[in-house]
This record gives C-alpha cells, structure tokens and sequence, in this order.
C-alpha cells in the first residue's frame, strides 16, 4: 500500500517536473519567437505606414493666396497712363541698388505686392522707357515697338521673402522685349519702375557709337535719377566701344555705360558669301561706390 | 521564463523600437520635407510660367491680322495662325471661297500650344467653364479645376507613371486677349470677327485656367530607393543586434549562473565554493559580495563549530573541575561517617572538605562574572590609572609577602577611563597567574605616551605587568583565555585555579575596549600588556612623587611604600573583596569572612 503510494507521488513529482521543464521551454521558445516578431514586424509596419502616407500625401494638396491686381492689365489695353510712385531717394536708390550689387541668396518669382507695379505697369513702365528715353538718345526716335514681344517677371530676395520681409522696393521687374532689330533687358524697381539696370543690344545702332552720345546717354540717364549735377564724368577707351562712369565722390550710386559693337558673320542662304552684320551693345547700369 | 530569453527579448524590444520609431520619424521628415519643398519650387515655377503666360497676353494683344480672302477656300485656322507667327507683319492675301469654317477655338489651340512651349513645364489651358483649349499633361485629373480662383494659386499632388508630379493652378484674366479678336477682312465679300477666346454671354471679362505640371517622380523615387535602403539597414543592424544581444545575453548571464551553481554547492555544504568572477561592474560587484557573505557563512560556520566544540570543552572541563572536590569532598564526608576518627583526623578531613567547597564556591563566582560579563554594559569613568594601580599593590601585598615575591609599581599619573572594580579584577587575576607562574619578581607598570618613542600609542594609557615565572611556549599563548584551559593543569589544581581568570581578565579588557596581548619565553618570564583610553582630565606633574610605590618594591622587604591589610586578600571578582584564608589555621575564621563579603 505503501509501495504504491511512493511510486504515485514519484511519477506525480516526475510528471510535474516534466511539464514545468515543458513550460519553460515553451515559454522561452514563445519569448524568443516575440523577440524576432518585434524585430520584423516593426519592419514590416514602418514600411507600410510609410507607403501609406506616401500615397496620402500625392493626393493632398495646397491652397497659396495671392494678390491679383488684375485691373492694371485693362488700364494698360486700354493706354491709360499708370499710376507710378514718387522716385526713390538716393539714399533707397542706394539701398535698393547694393542689394542688388552684394546679395547672393538668389530670388523668387511672386505676385505684386502692395504699392508695386503690375505686370502690365511694368510693361508699359518699359516700352516707355524704351521708346521715349533710349531710342531717341541713340538717335532711332522714330523706331517704332510693334510687334514686340515682351516677357515680364517679378522677382523678391530668397532671404527676404524667407524671414517674412516684403520691403516692396526692394522687389525689381525684369522686363525682355524682343523686337525684330532690337533687344532690351531692363530691371525695374518694382515700385517706381525706376531702370535700374538696361541691356541693349540692336542692329540699329551702329551709327551712333560717338563719345559724345554715350556720354549724353550716361547724363541723361543719371539725369533721371536726378542726381547728374552733383557727379563728374570719367571716361575711358575700350577697344569695342567706350566705357563711361559718373561718380559722386567716394560714397553713394554711380551711373554706369558700357558701349560694345560686335561684327557677325552668317552664311545666308547656304551661299558661301558672308554678309557681316555689326550688332551693337549697350549696358546701362546704377552701382555703389 | 529564462533571464537569457528576457534580455533577449527586452533588447529585441528597444533595438526594434529605436530602429522603426527612429527610421519612421527620418523617413517621414524626409518625405514631408522633400514633397513641400517640391511643392514650393512648383508654386515658384508656377508664378514664373504664369508671368510669361500673362506677358505673352500682352504680346498677343497686338496681334492684328488683316486676311484678303479671294475665290479660295477659307484656310484652317492652324494655317492662319502659323502665317501670322511666321511673318507678323504680313498681310497675307488668300482667295477664300464659301462660308467661313474657322472655329473660336482653333486659333486659341494653336496660340496657347506655341506658348507652352515656351514653359518649362508642361502646361494646360481650359476656359474657365472646364473646355480644355490645349494640353500637354496627361492624366489630369479634372476634379483638380474645381474651385480654381484667381486669387490663390491650387496645388495638388498626384500620382502619375514616373512617380508623381504637382500640378498647380489658378484663373486667368484674358480680357487683352479677347480685344485680339479685332478685326479681318474677309476679301470684298466677308467679313468676320477672329476670337482667340470667347466672349461670355453677359459680356464679361474671359478668363482660362492655367495648369501647370512639375514632375517629382525623382523625389519619390528617391523616398522609394531610401525606403529600400532603410529596409536593407534594418534588416543588417537587426539581425548584427540579435547575434550581438544574443552573446551579450550570454554573457551576462554565465556570471549568474555560475553564482546560482556555487550557491547551490554552498546549500549541500561547501562553505569552501568562492567565485572566481572580477570586475567592478554590479555583477563583479554581487560576485565580491557573494565571496564575501561565503566567507561570512564559512566564518560564522567556522565559529559556530568553535563555540559549539569550546561549549562541549567547557561543559566537560567544568563536569571535570566539579568531579575533582566533589569527589573529595565526597570522600572525606564518606570517611567521617563511616569511621571513627581521631579528633586530628576529623578537623584535616573537615579541612579538606572545606577547602575543596571554598574551591567550588570561588569556581561559580568566576563563571557567574564571566556570564555577568558577557551580559552586561558597564559605563568606564575617569580615574587617575597611578592610584588603581596603587590600590592594586596595596591590596596584593599581603600575598606578595606571603610568597616572597618582589611586586614594584611603576606608574605614570595619567587619568584612564575604566570601571574600577572590573579592572582591578583584572591586575588582580593577572599578578595572581604571575605568582602562580612562580614569578619571584613583578612589575606592574602604567604608561602615557610622552615622547615618540614610547610604546603607549597616543591617547592610550600602556599597563604591563612583567613576571620572571616560568613562562610558557608559543603554542599555549593563543589559548590560555579559553575557560579551564591551564597550560599545566597539576600545577593549576594545586593552587586551587579553574583554568579561569585569565578568561575573565580577557573579558573584563574587552569590556574595556581593549584586549590582553601576551609575550612569553619557557623559562624566562611573561609579559602581559593592554591599553587603556585616556580621560581628558590632566593629571598634575609632580605626581612622581606623590605615587605610592613609584620605583618601590612592594613585598619582604619593601620600604614605606609597603602597604598590607593583613588577613584579607583581592581575590578575581568583581568589586569584591572576600576573605582570603590560607593554612588551616584560618579556617574557622573563614566562614565569618564570608559571611560579612554576603
């Protein structure tokens, strides 16, 4: 009876042993499966939420305010004259102008912003220009700007538009008018429609290339800035052309020429005889000192 | 679970974590990131290609188209238009038969394809009722013209078979353009109006919808490669993590499991099991502490197994010292009793057996101090050492004189802090051991530290007491505090010792805080030294002459300083004095001693 009792109690113990020695194993073997389960479904989870927002974000999109100042696109079909702001100071044009000069941040296209000129008020700011102020002063009054096509833009300080600044006059328009004989690059302040810089280049020109027009040029072209009284007048000779500078002694803007004439050569027609055409340049500019 | 698996899995757990958390967060930021500033550079885009939309509006304002038509047919408008575009200022002069064919919209669709090719991006024009005019982005979605504006500009993402692209928007004013639609002439016969865009019904500014497409299929290729790239980093930093967690768990488990296998060997009885296991990290920490509670255990065992043999050594010594005078006593009773004895013979057996109970007696004093002493706190006062140990002198002079022994006191004045009668007890038992040693000359001597030559460290009060006796050898010394250990127990009996007073005396230095160092040569003499905290009391300097026995010899001979109180003695207890006889002749007075000491 006894006997019995023993080996019940020794095959109890024995089976216990067993099933806790079958548990560990089980629950080590469980922990260890979690353990690679954490490792790979974490994996596997990243990447499809990833993918997910992946796909959530190229159907989203966004939604930029502008200002539209539609109403100068009339104003300008229909030839009335804009409403330009006073000229800048020589202290803002200086401002505006080494800004120009130094920064290196690079710009941003943007829509006008209050108290600066729409498209169409720069456009119209630059055939003006153009037509009454350089070609008369390079003797082609009479040229006449039809069929010119004109592409405008206006550009901000990257670092300026950035930091949440929106200083309207330090914003330029460029203005590019592409006639038949004729090429003009102007930057506009974006607020006056002041020239702060013009690049010419034209067929028209080669008759005019005298130092004495250059130098009426670079006068008149201070002049606008109402500032020629105060400046002399230095001139040297280039091989291509002439190169002026009026300066106001050792601080403030300078008006700037640049004159260059170039003789191209093009086969017309396949014919093996050349026609040389002289393309002439000028570069009117406002620095600092 | 096993703690290698839990390390495993834990470490699993954080490596997943930080791996997906930290790849999700960068390839997220990186996504978010890259696809607003794709869209951003499609918005600047945009605004540039709308600038030379709207400039070109301009330029086609002018355009002004005088058209003779003769017998011909009406040419295509695609015609018409490439004439103008080929040579704006001509006026072609075509013959044009029948009705006019040319739709609104076809010069329109030549005028806008032209200036889509001058954009960067592929560009759409509709009128703002959805009519497409022209095209060049395939699988716009129309849902996107939906609540254009002029005053904002829309952008969407879309997906597209590069990879996606933003298409951005907004509404045009053309009303310059409308004005194009001036005038030509049809020959002689016709006339007509030529529209680019139609006018509305209510007469309306016209306006189109200007769409262009910047393609990001780059950008989300690259989150695609980037996102293939995290997989593959994963995938290696998870499965170097495993092997590396895999050893790390290993490692940090062998030291516990090599713990838990030398506790086990502890737990079956190897007190001896030590970890080799270094470090300073926590483990090299648990391994010390381990080592150390294992040389505690095997410490504390060790003393158990001592306490526990001295404890059986004492229970046999003491049934030992019963047996002796219980004997004897026994004896002489027996022989009292059964014969008849001369009256001679009965006062020596009466003697013996008083003797032999006065050896019983003083046996349970000192085992009843020794068990007091172990039991008790006694609080040390300040006490000038050179009168205790004159005290001491005085009181042992009898005996010294008895015994012919030469005791001198050598004593520095120094305040000590002591209970007075326990260490009395202890000068007493230790002069006694010398006597019984055979000593013919001791020296009790007291020490402060004075120069820095001196034995007696600083603040401690220096007592030796010197013997010439018999000394005893090496291997005796460390035992001879044991209780009923006699080094010569014959010699011991004859004096009526127990083998205990120098145990006492042990214990009465400790009590003390200090304990009983021996030096001793077979033949030569002994020495026995202890040290005693000083008071802060000062002792005054002319002391030296003022000490009773300084320099002195106390015993035969002894000069003034010689002080005995006759017929009583210092016997090791505490703070007793009890009657001390020797000889028969006392013995009768013996007993009215004892009774006063009672």
């Amino acid at each position: 009876m006894t006997g019995t009792k023993k080996t019940d109690q020794t095959r109890e113990r024995q089976f216990k042993d067993f099933s806790g020695k079958a548990g560990a194993v089980f629950t080590n073997s469980l922990g260890l499966l979690s353990a690679f389960g954490i490792a790979f479904g974490g994996l596997f989870l990243v990447h499809h939420r990833l993918v997910r927002e992946e796909n959530a974000i190229l159907d989203r999109g966004g939604r930029v305010e502008v200002l539209v100042q539609s109403e100068a696109v009339a104003a300008q079909e229909a030839g009335e004259e804009i409403s330009v702001q006073a000229p800048l100071t020589e202290s803002q044009l200086y401002r505006v102008v080494e800004k120009l000069e130094t920064e290196t941040e690079g710009t941003v296209p943007h829509e006008p912003w209050e108290n600066q000129l729409s498209l169409a008020e720069a456009a119209v700011c630059g055939r003006e220009w153009v037509e009454s102020f350089l070609l008369p002063k390079i003797g082609n009054g009479d040229y006449e700007l039809t069929e010119c096509k004109t592409d405008c833009s206006l550009w901000a300080w990257r670092t300026d538009v950035e930091a949440g600044v929106t200083d309207p006059e330090f914003s330029y328009w460029t203005v590019c008018m592409d006639a038949w004989d004729l090429r003009v690059r102007l930057i506009l302040n974006a607020v006056t429609g002041q020239v702060l810089s013009a690049y010419v280049s034209s067929t028209l020109l080669v008759e005019y290339q005298d130092e004495d027009r250059v130098q009426e040029l670079l006068y008149a072209y201070a002049d606008s800035f109402g500032i020629e009284e105060k400046y002399i007048i230095y001139m040297e000779g280039e091989e291509n052309g002439l190169w002026a500078i009026s300066r106001n002694g050792s601080e403030g803007i300078h008006a700037s020429v640049e004159t260059a004439s170039f003789a191209i050569v093009s086969a017309e027609n396949g014919s093996a005889q050349a026609k040389p055409e002289e393309l002439f340049t000028i570069e009117l500019r406002l620095g600092t000192n | 679970m096993r703690l290698f698996t839990k390390y495993f899995l834990f470490g699993m757990l954080v490596l997943g974590l930080a791996f997906s958390v930290s790849g999700y967060f960068l390839l997220h930021y990186f996504m978010e990131s890259s696809l607003a500033r794709e869209a951003e550079f499609a918005l600047m885009q945009y605004q540039y290609d709308k600038f030379t939309v709207q400039s070109a509006m301009l330029s086609y304002s002018d355009i002004f188209v005088v058209i003779d038509v003769g017998e011909e047919l009406f040419p295509e408008e695609e015609r018409i238009y490439s004439m103008w575009k080929n040579d704006p200022e001509s006026s072609p002069e075509l013959q044009i038969q029948g009705n006019l064919s040319v739709t609104e919209s076809g010069l329109a669709k030549g005028l806008f394809a032209d200036l889509a090719e001058e954009l960067s991006s592929p560009a759409a024009f509709f009128q703002e009722d959805g009519t497409l005019i022209y095209s060049e982005i395939q699988g716009l979605d129309p849902s996107f013209l939906e609540g254009l504006s002029e005053e904002a500009h829309v952008y969407r993402f879309q997906d597209t078979a590069e990879g996606g692209c933003v298409l951005v928007g907004s509404v045009l004013n053309c009303d310059n353009l409308k004005t194009a639609e001036s005038v030509w002439n049809v020959g002689e016969e016709y006339q007509g109006t030529f529209k680019i865009l139609p006018k509305d019904e209510d007469g309306a500014d016209s306006r189109i919808i200007f769409v262009t497409q910047w393609d990001i299929g780059k950008t989300v290729r690259q989150q695609q490669i980037l996102r293939q790239y995290f997989i593959r980093c994963y995938l290696v930093a998870m499965t170097a993590g495993m092997a590396l967690l895999g050893v790390l768990s290993a490692l940090l488990t062998r030291p516990l499991k090599r713990m838990s296998k030398a506790a086990g060997r502890m737990a079956e009885g190897y007190y001896e099991e030590r970890l080799a296991i270094s470090g300073r990290d926590e483990i090299g920490e648990l391994a010390g502490s381990f080592n150390r509670m294992a040389e505690a255990v095997e410490e504390k065992i060790g003393e158990l197994s001592r306490a526990a043999r001295e404890k059986e050594d004492f229970v046999a010594n003491f049934a030992h010292e019963l047996k002796t005078p219980l004997t004897s006593i026994i004896g002489y009773a027996d022989t009292i009793y059964q014969k008849n004895l001369s009256r001679e013979d009965v006062r020596r057996a009466s003697w013996n057996i008083w003797n032999e109970g006065m050896r019983l007696e003083a046996l349970s004093f000192k085992l009843m101090e020794l068990t007091v002493l172990g039991r008790q706190e006694f609080p040390l006062v300040e006490m000038p050492a050179d009168e205790l140990l004159r005290d001491v002198a005085e009181g042992l002079t009898p005996l010294m004189e008895e015994k012919g022994v030469d005791l001198r006191l050598e004593a520095q004045p120094a305040y000590v802090k002591v209970d007075y009668d326990l260490l009395k007890t202890l000068l007493i038992n230790l002069v006694d051991n010398s006597v019984k040693a055979g000593a013919r000359r001791i020296v009790l001597s007291g020490q402060r530290r004075e120069e820095a030559s001196s034995p007696a460290p600083e603040g401690r009060y220096l007592i030796r007491v010197r013997d010439d006796g018999c000394g005893m050898e090496e291997e005796a010394l460390s035992r001879i505090t044991e209780a009923f250990y006699m080094v010569d127990k014959a010699r011991s009996r004859k004096q009526h010792g127990a083998g205990l007073g120098l145990a006492l005396a042990d214990r009465i230095a400790r009590v003390h805080g200090s304990e009983l160092m021996f030096e001793s040569r077979k033949g030569q003499g002994t020495e026995v030294r202890f040290l005693l905290e000083m008071g802060e009391a000062v002792c005054p300097e002319n002391d030296e002459e003022n000490i009773p026995g300084t320099g002195d010899g106390i015993g035969p001979g002894a000069g003034r300083d010689t002080i005995s109180e006759p017929g009583k003695r210092v016997v090791p207890g505490i703070g007793k004095e009890i009657a001390f006889r020797t000889g028969e002749e006392n013995m009768e007075g013996g007993a009215d001693d004892r009774d006063k000491e009672d």
